[in-house]
């Protein structure tokens, strides 16, 4: 068949075949592909952060601005956004972890989670940033657990610290005051309660929950100076463990709405339907932009216990130590310019966060202007390793046996003593078969 | 030049046979390859993580023998789970055949609005597991659920039910819902099935003077036991490996494990306990239960063909 010629199909015409051409035009496509990605990378070292804080309204909003300046004040180094939402990111780094590397020069870490990659030795030291920047002898104490041989592996991003969230216009409407101690808490819970328009205290307290239930349930022993366990002695029969316990069962009984899941109390709360929550600072953040109405009435107290002691979570940024060179160095300076005083100011302020990781990293003028904070600021603060012991590895499988065992007293009356009992045989007898292999 | 023409075209019959079987052959390359690398590999690995010491942080991860399948033996909590499966598994496959088998012998009569009847019994399945439980947790919130609105209506309920988080009543809910999502694939199968059967059996029987409950008996369901077989064993299947909607409504709660099948425990164990080694033999365990079953499906489906050839 006899086609025109065409200028389109002068190559075939002059002698190169189909074959040839189609050959030809894939290997340069694929030298393309290769080359192009090499002298981008020269051009600028491309370094994924792993966070769940970018799926969070407000803190995730917070660490795009930051990005944004950044990478308007230097062009050597893209900081991209990658990770899982808070529910599968632990799980997510651990099996990464447990399969040889992490996927990722730079990310965010939990309490527990650090622990445990500092362990396997997936964390560089960032001692070099804190001595460039002169903030060693200031840097909080909650970093202490995130040393080896003195050097420092992991940098706090947010520390969240429990305290009692109130809205002081469902107080005052009902005219009561902030309660001090145990006893007076239980009378304000109650007088709040008027079952089913509002309530007087929400607590997760389902098992189909189980990180919330432990995450708080664990404040409310530390109240009453409780340990949940020392070195690998479980604590979860002690005196101060099983008060905290019958105080959140009361409040269960007579205060709460019984049954409800997370979700549904958080929107109760926003809808100030629901007067307190014990719970992190973090979750101011939240409420000023999901809770505009009920933001401005939001106050804090230091949750009411005899101990006037705070949960206290660190949750650092840190560097793989299994990234390469330029990596890690590229991976440094970003967390070098970020804990600049003047960035991380800016951090705090865009995060509504109050508890900084040294002095100089919060403005006063800030602080003074956050009407809420007073209550989280003044408690008294205790680390999770300090109440978990060396269980703070096995911190999931702990509060498991406690959370199955405290169910058993929420909804089937079962004495708070007994209960707790067999969790602390449970728990002992767990304990060798949980720390076999494990060198501390 | 007719010879050459035959030797050539035997040739290309040759060539033709010869890249035919080689597609063939690359074609059952790919799927044995997915096969080994997806199914059988992970399945291996598992084997041989169960005889390993491997919990994510243990500083040095070793062969142990058959230490975890001690431990599993030992376990109480293990054989709570497999007999809470069991009795989820036994609920969920005869609630959703026999619903289904009703629905469809309702939907195969002629009436008004049968296809839409038929569409609306379907919309179950077709519902995202997620958005099903979460709806299912609203209705049975204590304080606010539209379940208790009609609970309160039963003499002698005079305060709010506390669904999911009673010990009594967490376990029946959680089946209820599952037979409602599982019901309406039974349905539309057994359907099919129906509409299947040859007319003349009908006819033959009402010649003989068959009243409906005998026509039922001795003809319908003879000629659709092999679908309900089927459905027996796929519902086992599913119900088995359900997780979704049990983690979602009670987490294997509301305390003591009453809720908390054999893929609750796996879970668990594996990626929230990080246990990997003691999640594999619970896998491992898992595998030969639903192989049993299989095996089991298998052995009936045959016997019953050999009576049927009888």
């Amino acid at each position: 068949m006899n086609r025109p010629s065409s200028g389109f199909l002068r190559p075939f015409s002059m002698g190169m075949r189909r074959r040839d051409f189609l050959k030809s035009t894939a290997a340069a496509g694929l030298a393309a592909a290769l080359a192009t990605p090499a002298i981008a990378q020269n051009a600028r070292i491309r370094i994924p952060l792993l966070s769940w804080m970018w799926n969070e309204p407000g803190r995730g909003d917070a660490w795009r601005a930051m990005l944004a300046k950044f990478h308007a004040e230097q062009s050597d180094i893209f900081i991209e956004e990658a990770g899982a939402p808070f529910n599968e990111y632990t799980n997510n780094m651990l099996i990464q972890s447990q399969s040889g590397a992490i996927d990722g020069a730079l990310f965010h870490t939990t309490p527990d989670l650090v622990v445990r990659l500092l362990r396997g030795g997936h964390l560089e030291s960032l001692q070099d940033i804190v001595d460039k920047l002169g903030i060693g002898n200031t840097l909080s104490a909650a970093h202490d657990h995130l040393r080896v041989d003195g050097k420092v592996h992991g940098l706090d991003i947010v520390t969240v610290k429990f305290g009692l969230l109130y809205n002081s216009a469902l107080f005052d409407s009902a005219g009561v005051g902030v309660p001090t101690t145990p006893e007076e808490w239980v009378q304000t819970s109650v007088a709040l309660t008027k079952s089913p328009d509002q309530f007087g205290i929400y607590s997760p307290h389902l098992m189909s929950e189980p990180g919330d239930f432990w995450f708080i349930l664990q404040q409310w022993a530390v109240m009453f100076d409780g340990k949940w366990a020392d070195g690998r002695t479980p604590l979860v029969n002690t005196a101060p463990v099983i008060e905290g316990m019958k105080l959140f069962k009361t409040m269960y009984d007579k205060a709460m709405p019984r049954g409800t899941d997370t979700a549904t109390a958080n929107q109760m709360y926003a809808n100030g339907r629901i007067a307190q929550q014990l719970i992190v600072s973090a979750a101011v953040n939240i409420w000023s932009s999901s809770g505009p109405d009920i933001y401005p009435s939001l106050r804090s107290a230091v949750p009411p216990g005899p101990s006037g002691k705070a949960i206290t979570r660190i949750h650092p940024i840190c560097v793989n130590a299994h990234a390469s060179d330029d990596e890690k160095a590229a991976a440094k300076a970003f967390v070098e310019w970020l804990y600049r005083p003047e960035n991380y100011q800016e951090l705090m302020e865009r995060c509504l966060d109050v508890v900084p990781p040294y002095p100089g990293a919060i403005r006063q003028e800030y602080l003074d202007k956050q009407f809420w904070a007073e209550g989280y600021l003044q408690g008294q603060a205790i680390t999770p390793l300090e109440i978990m012991g060396d269980y703070i590895f096995f911190n999931q499988e702990f509060g498991n046996v406690v959370m199955d065992k405290f169910s058993e007293v929420l909804v089937a009356d079962r004495p708070v003593e007994d209960a707790m009992a067999d969790a602390q045989q449970e728990l002992e007898k767990a304990s060798e078969r949980l720390f076999d292999g494990f060198t501390l | 030049m007719a010879e050459q023409v035959e030797e050539r075209t035997g040739l290309s019959r040759r060539h033709g046979r010869s890249r035919q079987s080689s597609l063939a052959y690359g074609l059952v390359f790919l799927i044995v390859a997915y096969l080994a690398v997806f199914i059988l590999l992970p399945i291996v690995q598992q084997f041989l993580t169960s005889f390993s010491n491997n919990v994510v942080g243990v500083d040095k991860v070793q062969w142990v023998g058959l230490r975890n399948y001690e431990r599993l033996f030992e376990d109480d909590d293990f054989w709570f789970s497999v007999q809470v499966t069991f009795t989820y598994m036994a609920f969920v496959v005869v609630g959703a055949v026999s619903l289904g088998l009703l629905s469809a012998l309702l939907l195969n009569r002629k009436f008004r609005g049968r296809n839409l009847a038929r569409g609306a019994i379907a919309v179950p399945w077709a519902f995202p597991e997620i958005s099903a439980v979460l709806v299912f947790l609203w209705m049975c919130n204590p304080t606010f659920g539209v379940m208790n609105v009609f609970a309160r209506l039963i003499p002698g309920i005079d305060e709010n039910l506390n669904w999911l988080s009673d010990p009594k009543l967490a376990m029946p809910l959680v089946i209820a819902l599952s037979i409602w999502k599982a019901f309406p694939f039974t349905f539309l199968v057994i359907l099919a099935s129906l509409q299947a059967v040859p007319r003349e059996l009908y006819e033959a029987a009402e010649v003989d003077g068959a009243t409906r409950l005998q026509v039922l008996r001795y003809v319908t369901i003879p000629e659709i036991t092999p679908t309900l077989m089927l459905m027996a064993v796929l519902m086992s299947i599913f119900s088995f490996k359900q997780f979704t909607l049990i983690w979602l409504t009670t987490g294997g709660g509301p305390y003591g494990g009453i809720t908390e099948t054999l893929v609750l425990r796996i879970y668990q164990t594996a990626f929230r306990f990080f246990d990997l080694a003691y999640g594999a033999t619970l896998g491992v365990s898992g595998f030969v239960i639903v192989l049993g079953l299989t095996l089991l499906f298998v052995y009936a489906q045959q016997r019953q063909d050999r009576a049927r050839r009888r």
